[in-house]
């Protein structure tokens, strides 16, 4: 690997990994707060159905660029559904539809004209399970780019170790990038699924549940990971850990499953907010664990 | 547990393992007699490679081992890229309309059709309608009719078979549909695709009834046709077998019976090659996907 041996211009390198200071204090990310930053995207009114179910009863979010936004709450409340509405990979389930709006930077995604393949380069997505493709560690790194075409080879093996860097992966597979992504431990492949959607530079990356199948040390270092990314990308988290949201989102929403078991959004504050003083009386029963 | 429960599990026990076993006696046994009684001519030098021998001992089933081979590969080359094509649409374009169910109806339906069936269809369509004689382009092409639905369904339940998480994994990072199946799900399927085809490589290798009109010449004699033109008659070994044990006067042929075995032996043996070859196959390829070392 003398790629990595020898340093490569700064300079040349596109999306530079900055480190982030450690800022950790959630005051300060408070005082950051949501309000502050600019809108990346934003769902309106969404309503999400598999076939005559109602699964999802308008919902209306508001996702600020570079920040992390938590969905929490009971399992089968719709924040899955509601995050993989906004990537359409719901589209793939026979049956489903939805209406409603959801805006990337002032486009419907859902809109008639939307192109799904093309937002999906810019939103990328973090599974429940991770799922690296049976395929080197390179290869399962360079999937994106080579789909998209056009990037010459010595700048494949580049983007390919920064993404690997940013994922905080390269100095455990740096010698072995052409053995099978199915040789990493859990921990390791879900953050080569992360450096995998790195690759793409998205702007936006979803996370379904990223560390239900993590043990507590893998699941801490993903969420460093999306400390140190925050800024550089808006996250979007759903997760059914309360300590977990509280732990690294800037904004939490909280939703629930309402009349005829569908989905709803009950509340979305800045994270310290709704943990320490939430607004609605159900949300305040849910993280206290009064029901559930 | 009480008693009766626990007589009823035995008894249960004891029958399945009563039908596992007669099973597997049957197997062993044709096998232990089909390769005993050819065993005289699998080892017989020369048995390989010389052709017939008509009016005295000693021959071969060389072209015929050649036509099989020929035939089978052919065959191959059409049924593989069609079946697999189906099977992918099947799998990953076809969703589940009406249309999609008549088509899969009719696939499971040409599955099930007697092969002496195929092979007149064949005969009429192949040789008949285009006015032409039996060869092995014919034999081949009624080789696919049989074969196509097996490729069909053993492609569509190898892309089946896969973690939907592989497909939402490629997509989520803006891969087309076609993307997805060509770069990520085929490699994935490798493994059962290599030991389905070989499978249903050793179903045309042992096949006779299909190619019974199409592709045999039903001559004894010309025998030592190693051409290469796919419009040339050819005799494979299940077809010869038939002929020798059937047709072929004891006086023209002295040792017909000879022969059959030897043919019976080595058409058994080969198939079972195949089974077993298709399996540890699969198996390496699953291991050089999954290579860690």
């Amino acid at each position: 690997m003398t790629a990595i041996e020898r340093m490569p211009d700064p300079v040349a390198l596109s999306p530079v990994p900055q480190p982030q200071p450690p800022e950790r204090s959630t005051t300060a990310v408070l005082a950051a707060a949501p309000l502050s930053a600019p809108l990346k995207m934003s769902v309106h009114n969404l309503h999400c159905y598999y076939s005559d179910f109602l699964a999802v009863r308008n919902v209306s979010l508001e996702i600020p660029e570079g920040q992390i936004t938590a969905i929490i709450g009971p399992s089968g409340c719709g924040k899955s559904t509601v995050l993989r509405s906004i990537n359409r990979m719901n589209d793939l389930i026979p049956g489903f539809r939805s209406t409603g709006s959801i805006m990337l930077d002032g486009e419907d995604l859902l809109g008639p004209q939307s192109d799904a393949i093309a937002m999906r380069r810019r939103v990328g997505m973090l599974f429940q399970r991770p799922n690296p493709f049976p395929a080197s560690i390179f290869d399962n790194v360079a999937y994106g780019l080579r789909i998209a075409g056009g990037v010459p080879r010595k700048q494949l093996t580049e983007i390919v170790e920064q993404s690997l860097e940013r994922a905080a992966l390269l100095d455990e597979v740096k010698d072995r990038m052409d053995r099978s992504a199915l040789g990493l431990s859990g921990g390791q492949q879900q953050r080569l699924c992360l450096a995998r959607a790195l690759a793409v530079d998205p702007e936006v990356i979803l996370m379904d549940e990223p560390c239900s199948a993590l043990d507590p040390i893998a699941t801490l270092r993903i969420e460093d990971l999306m400390r140190e990314l925050a800024g550089q990308v808006t996250q979007v988290i759903v997760t059914h850990n309360m300590q977990q949201a509280a732990r690294v989102s800037d904004a939490t929403a909280f939703m629930l499953m309402g009349e005829g078991r569908a989905g709803e959004l009950v509340e979305i504050s800045p994270t310290v907010e709704l943990f320490r003083n939430p607004r609605d009386r159900r949300t305040e029963d849910y993280i206290t664990g009064r029901f559930g | 547990m009480n008693r009766r429960l626990r007589r009823q599990n035995t008894i249960a026990i004891a029958v399945l393992r009563g039908m596992v076993g007669l099973l597997v006696v049957l197997l062993v046994w044709i096998v232990v007699q089909l390769v005993t009684s050819g065993w005289s001519e699998l080892t017989r030098g020369g048995f390989y490679t010389k052709v017939p021998n008509i009016g005295g001992p000693g021959g071969g089933v060389g072209p015929q081992l050649y036509n099989t081979v020929y035939v089978l590969i052919l065959s191959m080359l059409f049924a593989l890229p069609i079946g697999l094509a189906g099977g992918i649409f099947f799998a990953e374009y076809a969703g589940t309309g009406r249309l999609t169910n008549l088509l899969r109806r009719a696939s499971e339906t040409l599955a099930t059709l007697p092969s002496i069936v195929v092979g007149l269809f064949g005969y009429a369509l192949f040789v008949q309608a285009t006015h032409s004689h039996p060869s092995r382009l014919a034999a081949a092409l009624s080789l696919t009719v049989i074969n196509l639905p097996y490729v069909v369904r053993i492609s569509e339940d190898a892309l089946r078979a896969l973690p939907p998480a592989l497909r939402e994994g490629s997509l989520a990072l803006g891969a087309t549909r076609w993307q997805t199946v060509s770069r990520v799900l085929l490699p994935a399927a490798l493994p059962a695709l290599i030991t389905g085809a070989i499978i249903a490589a050793g179903r045309v290798f042992g096949e006779a009834a299909a190619i019974l009109f199409t592709g045999s010449n039903f001559s004894l004699t010309a025998h030592a046709n190693y051409t290469l033109n796919p419009l040339d008659a050819g005799d494979t070994l299940a077809v010869n077998l038939y002929v020798f044990r059937i047709q072929a006067e004891p006086n023209v042929v002295t040792d017909a019976r000879a022969y059959a075995d030897g043919v019976a032996a080595l058409l058994v043996m080969a198939v079972l090659v195949f089974n077993v070859g298709a399996r540890l196959l699969g198996r390496a390829a699953v291991r050089r996907l999954q290579r860690t070392a």
